[in-house]
């Protein structure tokens, strides 16, 4: 027990308590939490809306709707057809991604020095860390170290790196966007607090003093502009760009909308047709064509899921065909491993869950000697389950007491 | 046994800080367990815990509930086992008492729970926690109208003969220390 604890542990999987709770760092957990999709628990991939206002990984959504034609949360009949994207919680759940470890090892300080009230006194005087936090992360994400030379403008103040901070690891956000009112650009996550502040501050640090940027980046913020703006726009951003109100009107094409107008693939009835008719449609699609025909059936389900996902995901996030095949085989391994129980070591395995095997035995056998007996899977159980189980795992569901007296016996 | 109830526990900063987005060669699906037993462990929910049975199977996992104090439950252990679907939280996962559990839902043979968001009613935002503390709540307010044993929803109107039965069948768990 307590070594798969370890093991859980060492996944690196995030999750809210993370944070303290709210008396050290009000709100934080609850911000965390409001960036993941509730089926999945991990932060929104792709999220989309539905009509009644609750939201989730595309992915997620479009795996239950077949289940139940319903919102997960609130039950309030729903389709596919009502997804919508949400875009604005999509560049959240960037932006906070970038940000958590710092914010995380900020709050983790906070923390610290709440349980330690006697600490050395020239730490009490030290500012609020959540405000170093967002400047620190202000600097990390300008891109270049060109100084600003625009007067009104309170650029990055130079503040002096806290003391004893090593540098974390955050790859700087590339998505700058041009601020509606003052035409500066401002890093995405603080466009926000940087209307709030009058356009006075949060100016990314290269771009301040208005250089012209080269075309490509121009009309790349105004399409992030337009997809901002456009709320649900689901498949045309390049005819939400024009009429924007912008100063320059700038006719060039984004060569990215191309790809944006890719579409949603239909879902297919897979009972109306033959077998050899599904492997085509997989074949399609380059993908294997293994399997009996509920498997091919899944495997293209499945398939379109991954597909319509994607193209919910914004532009520059989306994963190429090849990506997606790999997240497929990986979806089906990763459901084959599932079922199976994986014993590396079957001789250390068997002596440290001896007292459970024992125990098991005793308790099985009184019942029904035969069925264990009759129900063994073979040498299957003893060790070799990663090269013979695939083929019995999917569908069957192996009742964990024989197969564990076969390890004990054999 | 005793080492799962004590994992309720609050840990303090027990948890390694974890950095975002790491390799994720698990599936969803046990990325999404590893996470539940995480929240079950960090929570300080009263009175109900789950762990997965063995090390090498995190779609089999073993809970407890305690009957909710004020009712004829209260004081009382219950082991119960849950079982996983592979397309879960997709579809319920598949849960039954382990001690024979005296109620009118509840099959006093098989240890089968008869309640709908286990069945029909399931969301996929529904878990581990959500599930145990449903059940929780169900000792104390059976539903008489769709008994699996009719004989206790024949007399949960008359406390004491009720608890009577219940002590019959009830066995304490605590016998098993080995899990």
């Amino acid at each position: 027990m307590a070594s798969m604890l370890d093991r859980l542990l060492a996944q690196d999987i995030s999750d809210s308590t993370d944070f303290p709770d709210d008396t050290t760092t009000p709100g934080l957990r609850a911000f965390d939490d409001a960036l993941r999709c509730s089926i999945c628990r991990d932060f929104y991939d792709a999220p989309v809306s539905l009509n009644c206002g609750h939201t989730f990984c595309s992915a997620c959504i479009r795996s239950a709707l077949p289940e139940q034609p319903q919102c997960p949360t609130c039950r309030k009949p729903a389709t596919e057809v009502h997804l919508r994207k949400n875009v604005a919680m999509e560049s959240a759940v960037q932006a906070w991604q970038a940000a958590r470890p710092l914010i995380l090892r900020y709050a983790q300080e906070e923390q610290k020095r709440k349980e330690q009230p006697a600490m050395l006194p020239h730490t009490r005087h030290e500012p609020n860390p959540s405000g170093r936090a967002g400047r620190k992360r202000r600097r990390l994400d300008s891109p270049g170290p060109s100084a600003s030379s625009d007067d009104e403008a309170i650029a990055i103040p130079s503040s002096p790196v806290p003391s004893g901070s090593s540098t974390p690891d955050i790859s700087p956000l590339p998505d700058l966007v041009a601020c509606p009112i003052c035409q500066k650009d401002v890093p995405s996550s603080s466009i926000n607090m940087h209307i709030d502040s009058g356009c006075k501050r949060y100016l990314s640090e290269g771009s301040a003093s208005g250089a012209p940027l080269p075309d490509a980046a121009k009309s790349k913020q105004k399409q992030q502009w337009s997809r901002l703006l456009a709320g649900s726009g689901g498949s045309a951003p390049s005819k939400g760009g024009k009429g924007k109100g912008k100063g320059k009107s700038r006719a060039t094409p984004d060569p990215l909308s191309d790809t944006d107008a890719e579409q949603h693939l239909p879902k297919v009835a897979y009972d109306i047709h033959p077998q050899k008719r599904i492997a085509e449609m997989l074949a399609a699609w380059d993908l294997p064509a293994h399997g009996d025909k509920a498997a091919l059936a899944r495997r293209h389900a499945r398939w379109v899921v991954l597909y319509n996902a994607n193209v919910d995901r914004a532009a520059r996030q989306r994963r190429t065909l090849e990506q997606l095949r790999q997240d497929l085989r990986r979806a089906e391994d990763a459901e084959g491993r599932g079922r199976r129980v994986v014993v590396e070591d079957a001789v250390a395995y068997q002596r440290a869950n001896k007292a459970a095997f024992a125990r098991l035995t005793e308790a099985a056998r009184p019942k029904k000697p035969a069925a264990a007996k009759a129900g063994s899977p073979g040498p299957d159980g003893a060790g070799s389950a990663g090269a013979e189980a695939d083929g019995q795992t999917r569908d069957g569901r192996p009742t964990p007491v024989p197969e564990v007296i076969d390890v004990d016996e054999g | 046994m005793d080492q799962i109830t004590s994992s309720l526990a609050p840990r303090a900063s027990a948890k390694p800080s974890v950095a975002g987005a790491g390799g994720d060669p698990a599936g969803s699906v046990t990325k999404r367990l590893t996470s539940e037993l995480m929240t079950l462990m960090m929570s300080t929910s009263p009175g109900i815990s789950a762990f997965p049975k063995s090390d090498a199977n995190l779609f089999d996992w073993a809970g407890t509930i305690e009957g909710p104090a004020g009712t004829v439950y209260a004081g009382l252990k219950f082991k119960i086992s849950i079982n996983f679907p592979p397309n879960y939280p997709m579809a319920p996962p598949a849960i039954k008492f382990d001690s024979p559990c005296y109620h009118p839902n509840v099959d006093i043979n098989s240890g089968g729970i008869c309640l709908d968001i286990l069945q029909d009613k399931w969301s996929a935002v529904y878990s581990v926690q959500t599930i145990l503390l449903s059940l929780q709540s169900l000792l104390g307010e059976p539903n008489n109208a769709s008994p699996l044993n009719p004989d206790a929803a024949a007399i949960w109107d008359s406390p004491e003969d009720f608890k009577t039965q219940l002590l019959k069948y009830y066995r304490p768990i605590c016998d098993e220390s080995s899990d």
